[in-house]
């Protein structure tokens, strides 16, 4: 296939991705997704998680520290608190992928998992644990581990649209790799 | 692995990494403003996130309701066409209305503090990860808003302005637990702390703890702040005493406080930039009282 054509569907395989983002931040962050007892799920982490495992390494943290900059934009967290996070978040899922593990959705769940009790730990230990308030061990269990479980139940639907649109960029771009594999 | 490591990718992503981190901790020790990558991009998304919160708070119920027959679908359109023109006057109608009672309430507090300045905003974010009620405002530095500014609404306390960046701010409520009001019951004068709990920040609750042991604080009581830091104003309603327990020890009273304002589910604020006394005592490094 002409260079210039695969470099079309890159970019608009991207553009695709980026528009997703978008939304799901603004549906994330309006408040639009029910509260479980007062946990609400960060839709952007489970779009990190599953995006990761379709792309390079690169494009992968990149992905993770755009998705990061937007959740910082509506936190009470230090600016870039989730930017690094998240970027580390791709970064680390779209290695283990690369060199370890491979894409099938149980792989994906744990991984995902994983990093969703990652992130939530994070969390816990850098922003609410130095708050050092009565009770603040009982975060974890009754806030983290619910909220990490609860965004992790939206890595699935993103998990089949990313691999859809992966493996049809693939076909498309008549190359393999996701979005082109782009590193 | 190894291939990775001594590419120029890596070298590039260790380098985002370190400004980022470099960032992140200098914003995190000034305290008070955005970093720059979010004052940029914020400028960018937060009209785009305004404009969202308008459309979802609105009325959408009118999106392809009925689907007509060939014949009637132009005659249908027109109507449709007038029906969405008087909607939406309706709406804007509704909207001036809601607008003005809240100006209306607004009124009545500003008659009471003259020396209160205000500043109108509107909650267009809510941050997913706190359980503790933060919000995003679109209001920032452009409007004479700075850090750890009082929230209000015309119920009562919200919290305060936790960073700044120029078009919109980020604000800790009463929910959270680094949030310390000092607060008075308004019928027996007992004076206590009030800020927020893990156990009561689910149920839009906070407690007001350190009250005297024989303090005579009864459920339904009215907090409102003491202003002894000059971080907030002195008279603001707090909340209703729920319930009192005693404390652990039983050296202290509990007290289970209502907040006045509706943290979960306010849609319109008002920001005190300034006021009669207003940091007359020095801040600590901890905002609250």
């Amino acid at each position: 296939m002409e260079y210039h054509v695969r470099r079309k569907h890159g970019y608009l395989y991207y553009t695709a991705w980026c528009l997703v983002l978008l939304a799901a931040f603004l549906v994330q962050s309006t408040g639009l997704l029910r509260a479980l007892h007062g946990v609400r799920p960060l839709l952007l982490v489970a779009l990190v998680c599953a995006l990761s495992v379709f792309n390079g390494v690169t494009a992968s943290f990149l992905f993770g520290l755009a998705a990061g900059v937007l959740t910082d934009l509506t936190s009470v967290a230090p600016d870039g608190f989730h930017a690094i996070a998240m970027a580390l978040l791709g970064l680390a899922i779209s290695l283990l992928v690369e060199h370890l593990f491979n894409q099938r959705l149980i792989t994906v769940g744990l991984i995902s998992l994983g990093g969703c009790l990652l992130y939530e730990l994070a969390l816990f230990l850098l922003l609410e644990l130095p708050k050092g308030y009565e009770g603040v061990g009982a975060y974890f269990w009754r806030v983290s581990v619910p909220a990490a479980f609860y965004t992790w139940l939206f890595v699935l639907p993103f998990y089949f649209a990313a691999r859809y649109l992966s493996y049809r960029s693939q076909r498309e771009r008549g190359h393999r790799g996701p979005g082109g594999n782009w590193q | 692995m190894r291939r990775l490591f001594r590419s120029k990718r890596f070298w590039w992503i260790g380098g985002i990494l370190t400004v980022l981190i470099v960032i992140t901790v200098t914003v995190a020790a000034v305290g008070g403003w955005a970093a720059p990558q979010n004052m940029f991009l914020g400028s960018v998304v937060m009209p785009i996130q305004r404009a969202f919160s308008s459309a979802a708070d609105g009325v959408s119920g009118f999106f392809g309701m009925y689907s007509e027959r060939d014949a009637l679908k132009q005659e249908n359109a027109e109507l449709r066409e007038e029906l969405n023109a008087l909607r939406q006057e309706k709406q804007n109608w509704q909207e001036a209305l809601n607008e003005n009672a809240f100006y209306k309430d607004f009124l009545g507090l500003k008659e009471e503090h003259g020396d209160y300045l205000f500043c109108s905003a509107r909650v267009i974010a809510r941050d997913p990860a706190d359980i503790y009620a933060a919000m995003t405002l679109d209001a920032g530095s452009l409007d004479g808003v700075s850090a750890h500014d009082v929230v209000i609404t015309a119920d009562g306390l919200v919290g305060y302005v936790t960073a700044v960046a120029p078009t919109y701010c980020t604000v800790a409520t009463l929910l959270d637990p680094a949030v310390n009001v000092g607060a008075y019951d308004r019928r027996t004068d007992d004076s206590g702390i009030v800020s927020g709990s893990l156990d009561a920040a689910p149920d839009g609750a906070c407690v007001m703890t350190n009250l005297d042991r024989y303090a005579t604080v009864v459920a339904g009581d009215v907090l409102v702040t003491t202003g002894g830091s000059g971080l907030f104003p002195a008279g603001l309603t707090v909340g209703t005493v729920e319930s009192v327990t005693k404390d652990p020890g039983e050296l202290t009273l509990r007290a289970f406080v209502r907040p006045a304002a509706d943290l979960l589910g306010c849609r319109n604020v008002m920001i005190i930039t300034a006021f009669e006394g207003q940091g007359e005592v020095a801040v600590p490094d901890t905002p609250g009282e």
